[in-house]
């Protein structure tokens, strides 16, 4: 068996191999980050190697398997939302079903690796249909998405779904080490924020991140804050990100990650409990935060939690940051409500 | 790897492989050809994925042997702009130098294990087929086969290879061409039992290697691809998935008259007829008379044509309506005074145009 931290994906697929009762699509669901689309590659290489060594192992040295590696292996798709869009565009879509038409080049078996099946817009998932429901013989579909209430349901049932776990920390520690994060007060709130997905933690290891992140921090717990200058130094960081909007709300998305954790923190100290030990600049940041009470952080904190779900719903980046910019500089609570209501 | 080539023999060969390179593909090494060079030959490949092509450069000086990944578009600049006589490529994983008599040039280079080779023939059993013919059977039916569809099965060309015939067979619903050529069998190949659709793409491919009429080509269709090898040349592809048509069946057995037909005049006449339709009535409507076929055409916002043309037939009276693009495209790929006949029953059944005994083409009429 390859070695992969969800060993009971992995059990899974060789009991259907070993029974010969490998489906044809499959929906792979969990966090961001912990691993799904290293699992389907892996098992892709393995299916495609020419010298299997083993269940659910690859030789690595077959041409099968070079092949994979510099992703020029002509019976492996891996194809997912382009880098600048926030759909998974219908062309993408059309590609795939082209490169399906096509019988098998090297073996029996053909496998395509869809990411993003979150991002699917109708078009592009109705285009889909047919072939997700019966695929040209010999096709594996691996279908990439983080929840399952984000797929049609016309998806879903075409699918088989496979859970993937968060990791535990241990798992996610050893990745950042891995990774070259050796700071260890860094590694252990990276850690915390990941919640169980090596690939966060290491996309929220980025130091202007938290560079922006004191900067935020420090401007709402100053005495007299700006919240324009807020909103405006804000906009930038997040425009630092590139000019496409893709980019940029996921740079927006990871910021407000840490306030809010920073936020979550400040609670847990106005209410007694007591800051972190060892490191004393957080701990000042987080105690000014702190004196605000209970009642105004966790107000600010509703806000926080709903911008998050509107960065999801692609609300405009400016005005949610002009907003939230306000509602955490201003000084009274009352005129704050969460937009939902 | 280290080679001396002849310019223009060189600039030539690049040209038929880059045909195959992929032209807009996320796979950057698949933008590049792949040279081998081994005792006095040297073999470039290029590959889409889909289609791939080897061909042996014409006599290579190999000075050492080797792979090598060379950069296609650049090559072929150098090769073209260049006024040396011969070039010489040297190349290594990292990168490539291409030195003239008083130039040199500097590309990077990638890891050849890196390219999927195109495979090479291996197989005992095949067709022999003359390039002549092939080229006829090609360019008679793969104008028929569907462009963009998302029934994919009508992308290709079937082929079926039985005894010492040789079928091509193109479809897009709309209109089916079928050519049967004479083809010359080894080893007991055939391709019954199985389905062998080649994309258009690679039909054309392979026609571009086509250069002697006299030599012969030998096809092999393997359960999952198909591999033409020429002279020089290999051309290989995967086949395109799905059920095809069944075709046969569509066929008419007997239709009730048949009219001889001038391919030069009709062309004519049907061009000028469609110079009246518009996007919305893309028909011309076929009236055949006793001695006279006239052509006509109106659209909304165009106007109208009326176009008559002596014919030889002297039976009742039919009336079809069709796509001129349709009758268009047979005529135009036909010799001027090449036999035709059309045979129908009446404006609502399928119309089939012959030619020869080996080319029939079947058009649908608009209703």
């Amino acid at each position: 068996m390859m070695t992969t931290p969800h060993a009971d994906v992995a059990e899974r697929f060789i009991a259907a191999l070993r029974t010969n009762r490998l489906g044809h699509a499959y929906l792979f669901i969990g966090p961001a980050g912990v691993g799904k689309k290293k699992f389907a590659m892996d098992l892709a290489r393995s299916l495609l190697c020419e010298h299997p060594p083993g269940e659910l192992r690859s030789c690595g040295n077959c041409s099968g398997c070079h092949l994979v590696d510099a992703n020029t292996h002509p019976d492996l798709v891996v194809t997912g939302k382009p880098a600048d869009k926030l759909e998974f565009v219908i062309e993408s879509m059309r590609k795939l079903l082209a490169d399906l038409s096509m019988m098998p080049a090297r073996g029996r078996r053909k496998i395509s690796i869809v990411d993003d099946v979150d991002d699917f817009n109708d078009e592009t998932a109705n285009c889909f249909l047919k072939t997700l429901e019966e695929p040209p013989p010999g096709s594996l579909l691996l279908l990439l998405g983080t929840s399952p209430d984000r797929q049609l349901a016309t998806i879903r049932s075409r699918c088989q779904v496979v859970y993937f776990r968060p990791l535990d920390d241990k798992a996610v520690a050893s990745k950042l080490s891995a990774a070259g994060i050796t700071d260890p007060a860094l590694a252990a709130k990276l850690v915390r924020l990941a919640a169980g997905s090596p690939g966060l933690a290491v996309s929220l290891a980025d130091p202007e991140l938290w560079q922006a992140r004191r900067q935020l921090l420090e401007t709402v717990s100053s005495d007299r804050p700006d919240g324009p200058a807020l909103a405006k130094a804000w906009m930038s960081h997040i425009e630092a990100a590139g000019k496409e909007a893709a980019h940029q709300r996921a740079r927006a998305g990871q910021l407000l990650r840490l306030t809010i954790d920073a936020y979550r923190a400040a609670l847990g100290i106005a209410l007694g409990g007591p800051p972190p030990a060892d490191d004393p600049a957080e701990a000042s940041l987080l105690n000014r935060l702190a004196r605000r009470g209970p009642d105004r952080l966790i107000d600010q904190l509703e806000r926080l939690l709903d911008a998050e779900t509107h960065i999801d719903r692609r609300v405009q980046l400016v005005l949610l940051v002009e907003a939230l910019a306000d509602a955490l500089t201003i000084e009274a609570a009352p005129v704050l409500r969460s937009v939902r209501e | 790897m280290k080679l001396d080539c002849e310019r223009e023999a060189l600039l030539q060969d690049c040209q038929l492989v880059a045909a195959a390179v992929a032209s807009k593909d996320v796979k950057p090494i698949l933008r590049h050809i792949k040279a081998v060079a081994q005792g006095d030959r040297c073999t470039l490949m290029a590959t889409d994925l889909e289609q791939g092509i080897r061909l042996e450069v014409r006599s290579p000086k190999v000075l050492k042997p080797g792979d090598a990944i060379l950069p296609a578009s650049r090559l072929l600049s150098i090769l073209r702009e260049s006024t040396d006589d011969r070039l010489t490529i040297e190349a290594d994983a990292e990168r490539v130098m291409v030195t003239g008599h008083s130039t040199e040039f500097e590309m990077a280079s990638e890891d050849p294990s890196a390219f999927p080779d195109v495979p090479d023939q291996a197989d005992k059993k095949y067709h022999e087929i003359t390039a002549g013919v092939l080229r006829t059977m090609i360019r008679k039916t793969v104008f028929a086969a569907a462009k963009e569809s998302t029934r994919y099965a009508m992308t290709g060309v079937l082929w079926e290879l039985e005894g010492s015939t040789a079928k091509l067979v193109a479809t897009d619903s709309k209109r089916l061409a079928v050519i049967t050529g004479e083809a010359h069998e080894v080893g007991g190949h055939d391709t019954k039992g199985g389905q062998h659709l080649v994309p258009s793409k690679a039909m054309s491919l392979l026609e571009r290697n086509l250069v002697d009429d006299s030599e012969l080509v030998k096809v092999s269709l393997r359960q999952n691809e198909a591999l033409f090898q020429t002279a020089r040349a290999l051309v290989y592809t995967r086949l395109v998935e799905g059920r095809y048509p069944p075709y046969k069946d569509i066929l008419p057995k007997k239709s009730a008259v048949k009219i001889p037909l001038a391919v030069g005049p009709m062309l004519s006449a049907v061009r000028q007829a469609a110079i009246m339709t518009d996007d919305e009535s893309k028909r011309v409507m076929f009236q055949f008379a006793a001695g006279k076929l006239t052509l006509q055409a109106q659209g909304a916002a165009t106007g109208r044509s009326k176009v008559e043309i002596p014919i030889e037939y002297d039976g009742a009276k039919i009336d079809i309506n069709f796509d001129p693009v349709y009758v268009i495209d047979l005529l135009k790929i036909l010799e001027v005074d090449d036999p035709l006949t059309l045979e129908m029953t009446d404006g609502t059944r399928p119309a089939l145009f012959r030619n020869g005994p080996n080319y029939q083409y079947l058009v649908m009429p608009l209703s």
